[in-house]
């Protein structure tokens, strides 16, 4: 499915009268509308040298990741499958077979597609730096050079 | 004027004056820096630049009349023997006026300047329980090598580098600090893009340096509200907030190796938040 986000302006986004992803009137200093020209959401985040990571799981569920905001939802139907406040900086998403990985930080967070439960949480000891896929592993490195390894 | 002070610095000359300042020839006023100082009187010759702080007393005053427990070696802020363990008064003793930004620099600086100037400076105010050593003793070797090495040392001691670490109450990699000052320009992208957006939240902030920030993960560490808790198996990180006047708040991510809730806290982490 193709889809834009458009950065939109902050009275845009209260004007807008379409469905919030997510948001926080406190702090949000940037305001995007994401679109596939059928379907509209709004949605507002803090940080405003990085942009938001859309990941699709399939062809109707999309992923959406940035500070420390991730959410799952239904595109056609807005449905929200998952909604979490992440403990630490958004960095990522990766699917992997059966599951979401939201990296961030100073976490691996594994969510299973089949009900979107989170079922793992990993810890890792400095900040993520890279990922790899091997074989039914997943190496992760840290930026201190320390190696981790997610069966 | 005969006192602690004075009487401790044999070496006061027609070149230098009380506490080793810098004497002028012609008024021999000592120069603090900010103000001239006139030892026969014991008195700055010049209004205090914040004397609205100090309403009570005169705004040429020395030390508040007490030049037996405190000393002043800017002419801008007078401190007490032994409690100048904090970092901006450290930063402003080892540098002067220089600006700095990193304390790799301050570190670098102590280094290079830890002269007989400083080591009278460290050995009066008893950062290192040197109190009492005479000047000329300790620029004899070997205590004036020794003298050199705590000096690095207790700057890096600040931050947790050293084994002779005076305890700040928590220890940060250095590494942590180009994350937070945006000087991660190589790797992965979001790692750099974070580093950039963690430099531009704490400028928003006021954060312009890591004496300010070191000083913010103190007050964080002490006065910070506590946001969340996290254990895993390689420790617990407690999340804990600190307004930054009406701009926005740090939040900062202690970590306690193995769980242990006595142990000195590492910094893992920051989340700025700006409110609008």
């Amino acid at each position: 499915m193709k889809i834009k986000l458009f950065e939109i302006s902050e009275l845009d986004f209260k004007a807008l009268s379409v469905p919030i992803l997510f948001n926080d009137d406190s702090s949000d200093r940037v305001f995007g509308l994401i679109s596939d020209n059928k379907n509209k959401y709004k949605l507002g985040w803090q940080s405003d040298v990085i942009k938001p990571v859309i990941k699709w799981i399939n062809s109707n569920i999309c992923s959406i990741g940035i500070d420390q905001k991730f959410i799952i939802f239904e595109f056609d139907t807005g449905k929200v499958l998952l909604k979490t406040q992440l403990d630490y900086f958004f960095f990522d998403t990766l699917i992997l077979n059966d599951s979401v990985y939201i990296i961030t930080e100073l976490e691996l967070i594994k969510i299973k597609i089949k009900d979107f439960f989170i079922q793992e949480s990993y810890a890792l000891p400095d900040y993520f730096e890279s990922i790899r896929i091997e074989k039914d592993s997943i190496i992760v490195k840290c930026v201190d050079s320390q190696v981790i390894n997610i069966n | 004027m005969k006192n602690k002070q004075f009487a401790k610095y044999p070496l006061c000359n027609k070149f230098l004056c009380y506490i080793d300042k810098e004497k002028d020839r012609e008024s021999k006023l000592g120069d603090h820096g900010v103000r001239k100082y006139d030892y026969e009187i014991g008195r700055f010759t010049s209004i205090d630049p914040l004397w609205e702080k100090y309403t009570g007393w005169t705004g040429y005053q020395y030390t508040r009349n007490n030049p037996i427990n405190r000393i002043d070696y800017n002419g801008m802020n007078d401190g007490q023997f032994g409690s100048w363990m904090q970092v901006g008064p450290m930063q402003e003793l080892i540098l002067g006026d220089k600006n700095v930004n990193t304390y790799q620099e301050i570190i670098e600086n102590s280094e290079k300047l830890a002269n007989k100037q400083l080591i009278n400076a460290w050995a009066e105010i008893g950062l290192m329980g040197l109190t009492g050593l005479a000047t000329d003793v300790a620029l004899s070797s070997p205590f004036a090598a020794k003298y050199l090495s705590i000096a690095g040392n207790y700057v890096k001691g600040l931050l947790g580098f050293g084994d002779d670490a005076v305890n700040l109450g928590f220890s940060i990699n250095p590494s942590k600090f180009d994350y937070f000052f945006g000087r991660v320009v190589s790797g992965p992208e979001h790692n750099i893009s974070r580093s950039a957006q963690n430099l531009k939240d704490l400028t928003t902030l006021g954060i312009k340096n890591e004496v300010q920030l070191t000083n913010i993960f103190k007050n964080a560490l002490k006065d910070g509200s506590i946001i969340s808790s996290k254990t895993s198996k390689y420790g617990t990180t407690v999340l804990k907030g600190i307004e930054i006047g009406n701009n926005g708040k740090l939040e900062v991510g202690f970590f306690y190796q193995g769980g242990n809730m006595n142990s000195t806290p590492s910094i893992s982490t920051i989340i700025p938040k700006i409110y609008k």
